[in-house]
């Protein structure tokens, strides 16, 4: 699964409503295709001292350093071995950066439509990073804004 | 003509006279120094000074930037009677000479910056009554005329930039032959010497070149002869048509490229085994060597002669000299010394600041150096040299030295040390460096824009390298600034801790030692420390290093070497499982992302593809040293931490 573009998936028609799909924990997340450059396996991560909890390290993508940030640090929940299934998803925002998943699961079309608001949480962190909620079929997906992601935590 | 060729012959104008510019004020500093040390003017200098406010007035003239015509012309007509023994050069004559070259840059600076020369017809018409106000000879004004009328016949056509160059003098005869064989053509080179060969008789140098077989080497002695004059002119007209000017962001991209490669490389010479093909294994010893090369190529490309930034300071030393009513001489060693261009430009403010320190509150006035027995001419030496790995450029004045007195009481009364605080001659030095040691007492409009040593500090930081003072009071003091050669490279110390690769800039390790050779103890505070055949040594905790890596404290006490790290007198230990050896690194600097991070320069990839941090070893000492550095300012003796001043 190393290097596959995400953007590679589907036909070539415009990717507004295109989302990845994620999984951490029990939950499903999503984040706009228009952040995501790939997806990699997880590699070996090089700590950096002095650095906060959630940033894991950098790591050598094809000769460029880009800092790795678990997602289940920055979002307050308890931290996992990583496994097999365990992903990065590199996005870029100004600079480009990896975001740890338990899982990566597909790109789907989430129609702005389908978008509900994020409800108040009551002064929880966590309403800022979300973009909104969608209820697709069966199970509900939980957008994130992943510039607010990076630049909040 | 278009307008991009016009645009095109403009810039290469800017450059030429940029050139030029420059080595008119060179040559003007000589023509002072000269004659203040041996009471000699030489007519060399005066006629390469000439020569230069020629061709920008030729090459003026071309683009009908007449303001600039006029000012150079002045300059012309002035040193035309100085060269021809109508005038007796004296300081005035320099001066206002030097300010019609900043007018012409002036100039220069605004066509490369709106395409229009800017200067208006006061600044010019101002200038050219100082100068003609100058020229008090009775003669001047009409041999001035005199001198003016052949001009335009003898180089008024060819007079775009490679006519009015002088002729280097190994092609003086050469051309003058050629001049006589085909009078149809007229040689260019020979062209400078036709205007001056009616009018000065036999002993004047350009008409020699006329005259080939025996005076020759006198003649191109025009150029050739004066010390620095004949060597730059040789060399300008060499490097019009060797060199190219390229973007220096190119550059970098060329930098990180190479840098790339590098890495790659490295990757493949690692996979090779015994199992690889022989012309596998040959290809890649090939690809070995010229990646190399090729890291040296680029990385020169970016080393540029500190000549020009010294000789900036030339006159920087006289302006600031001449208003305070100062002699100081200027000794420049080490000019060619090459140095990173970036690293060039970030310590060009610096130095100048430096400099004018030094003549401000360095140099005594000539009267006082009288009284205290010294030469009433002061002098500043300006150096650059290579040593072990870095650059380092001093000045050094032998005026009146720091006054540790007043340094020591302003740094009290500034609450930067205790009253009682126990400091030697160094410590006291190193006080001007201080963010909140105001020198606002001292600044005048000479000592700079207000900038503060810390300034200077914090800006020869930047480029990773260190500034020191030496001061002997009444004796003079010394600056250096100790500079890496390049900033994409350094020389580092690997070591293995725990399961990551750390990369320790060679310069500041001062030794290693296996775990036999010291003998770690706790203190209370939790503070480890090493006893390093009796001195003690602190020890950088590991987990600050290598987080989220539980060691035992087994595990801990079992690495083997002890790395003491050392920077400024201040020292501390790494202990490492394993020295992995010395290498040339590319640096690669840490995400902007997490460029907060306190205690690393930045990162480098190692063979197999995994980073490496390199440790900002002044950072980490800081740290370890916050303890020792507070305890007089607590006024007392009190703290339990280790006395960390590991001084030799």
């Amino acid at each position: 699964m190393s290097s596959t573009s995400a953007l590679d998936d589907g036909s070539h028609e415009p990717n507004d409503d295109k989302h990845l799909t994620f999984v951490i924990g029990d939950e499903l997340y999503a984040l706009h295709i228009l952040h995501v450059t790939e997806i990699i396996e997880m590699q070996t991560v090089t700590a950096m001292p002095n650095a906060p909890a959630y940033v894991r390290g950098i790591i050598n993508l094809r000769g460029k350093v880009i800092p790795i940030v678990d997602v289940r640090l920055c979002l307050g929940m308890e931290e996992r071995p990583y496994d097999s299934r365990t992903c990065i998803i590199v996005v870029h925002e100004d600079a480009p950066v990896g975001l740890v998943v338990d899982t990566v699961q597909e790109v789907v079309d989430i129609p702005s439509e389908a978008v509900r608001a994020a409800p108040d949480v009551g002064g929880e962190d966590l309403a800022d990073y979300i973009l909104g909620i969608a209820k697709m079929s069966d199970n509900a997906q939980i957008i994130l804004d992943s510039r607010r992601l990076l630049a909040t935590s | 003509m278009t307008v991009g060729e016009n645009e095109e012959l403009i810039n290469e104008f800017l450059v030429e006279a940029r050139e030029i510019v420059m080595d008119v004020e060179v040559t003007l500093m000589n023509l002072e120094r000269v004659r203040l040390q041996e009471g000699v003017v030489s007519k060399e200098q005066l006629n390469a000074a000439f020569r230069g406010f020629h061709t920008i007035k030729g090459v003026s003239g071309f683009f009908s930037f007449e303001r600039m015509v006029k000012a150079a012309h002045e300059a012309e007509n002035l040193l035309d009677l100085l060269r021809s023994d109508k005038l007796v050069l004296v300081e005035d004559h320099v001066t206002v000479l030097c300010e019609s070259l900043d007018l012409l840059t002036n100039a220069i600076d605004n066509l490369e910056g709106s395409g229009q020369p800017g200067l208006s017809e006061e600044q010019v018409s101002a200038l050219a009554t100082r100068i003609r106000a100058l020229a008090t000879n009775p003669e001047a004004p009409e041999s001035a005329e005199d001198s003016e009328a052949p001009a335009p016949p003898g180089e008024g056509e060819p007079s775009d930039a490679p006519a009015a160059e002088p002729p280097p003098p190994t092609e003086a005869p050469k051309a003058a032959v050629e001049a006589a064989a085909a009078p149809a053509t007229p040689a260019p080179a020979a062209a400078p010497a036709a205007p001056a060969a009616p009018v000065a008789a036999p002993p004047t140098p350009p008409a020699a070149a006329a005259a080939p077989p025996p005076k020759t080497p006198a003649g191109g002695g025009g150029s050739g002869g004066g010390k620095g004059g004949g060597k730059k002119s040789e060399s300008s007209s060499d490097k019009a048509n060797r060199s190219i000017r390229v973007d220096l962001r190119k550059l970098d991209q060329l930098m990180n490229l190479v840098g790339e490669l590098i890495i790659a490389e490295n990757v493949i010479t690692h996979e090779q085994d015994a199992s690889t093909s022989e012309p596998s294994q040959r290809a890649t010893q090939q690809l070995d060597r010229v990646t190399r090369s090729l890291q040296h190529l680029a990385m020169s490309m970016r080393m540029v002669p500190i000549r020009t930034l010294f000789r900036k300071m030339v006159r920087v030393v006289r302006d600031v000299a001449r208003r305070q009513g100062k002699e100081v001489r200027v000794t420049l060693e080490g000019e060619d010394t090459e140095v990173d261009k970036t690293v060039v430009e970030s310590i060009s403010d610096p130095l100048m600041h430096l400099v004018r320190n030094a003549v401000d509150h360095g140099i005594e006035s000539p009267d006082e150096r009288v009284k205290l027995g010294k030469d009433p001419v002061g002098e500043i030496v300006l150096s650059a040299r290579h040593e072990s790995g870095e650059v380092r450029v001093t000045i050094a004045d032998n005026g009146k030295g720091l006054n540790t007195e007043r340094i020591r009481e302003k740094a009290v009364s500034k609450g930067l040390v205790p009253n009682d605080a126990v400091l030697d001659h160094a410590q006291i030095c190193d006080l001007i460096f201080q963010p909140g040691f105001s020198t606002a007492q001292t600044v005048t409009n000479i000592s700079g824009r207000g900038v503060g040593m810390d300034v200077v500090r914090r800006n020869v930081e930047s480029v990773r390298g260190r500034v020191d003072v030496d001061s002997e009071s009444g004796a003079g003091s010394a600056f250096t600034l100790r500079l890496p050669l390049t900033l994409a490279i350094i020389e580092g110390m690997m070591m293995r801790l725990g399961n990551q690769v750390f990369t320790v800039p060679l310069l500041a390790i001062r030794e290693s030692v296996s775990v036999n050779e010291y003998e770690r103890l706790r203190l209370p505070s939790g503070t480890e420390l090493v006893d390093l055949r009796g001195q003690m040594v602190p020890l950088l905790p590991m987990q600050d290093l290598v987080p989220y890596v539980e060691s035992t404290e087994e595990e801990e006490e079992a690495r083997p070497i002890l790395v003491v790290i050392e920077d400024d007198g201040k020292r501390a230990g790494i202990v490492a499982d394993e020295l992995i050896g010395q290498r040339q690194v590319v640096i690669k600097p840490i995400p902007s992302f997490l460029a907060h991070v306190n205690g690393l320069t930045g990162c480098s990839i190692l063979g197999n593809g995994e980073i490496s941090l390199i440790l900002d070893v002044k950072h980490l000492l800081s740290t370890v040293q916050v303890a020792s550095d507070e305890r007089p300012a607590q006024g007392g003796q009190a703290a339990s931490t280790p006395t960390l001043e590991a001084r030799p």
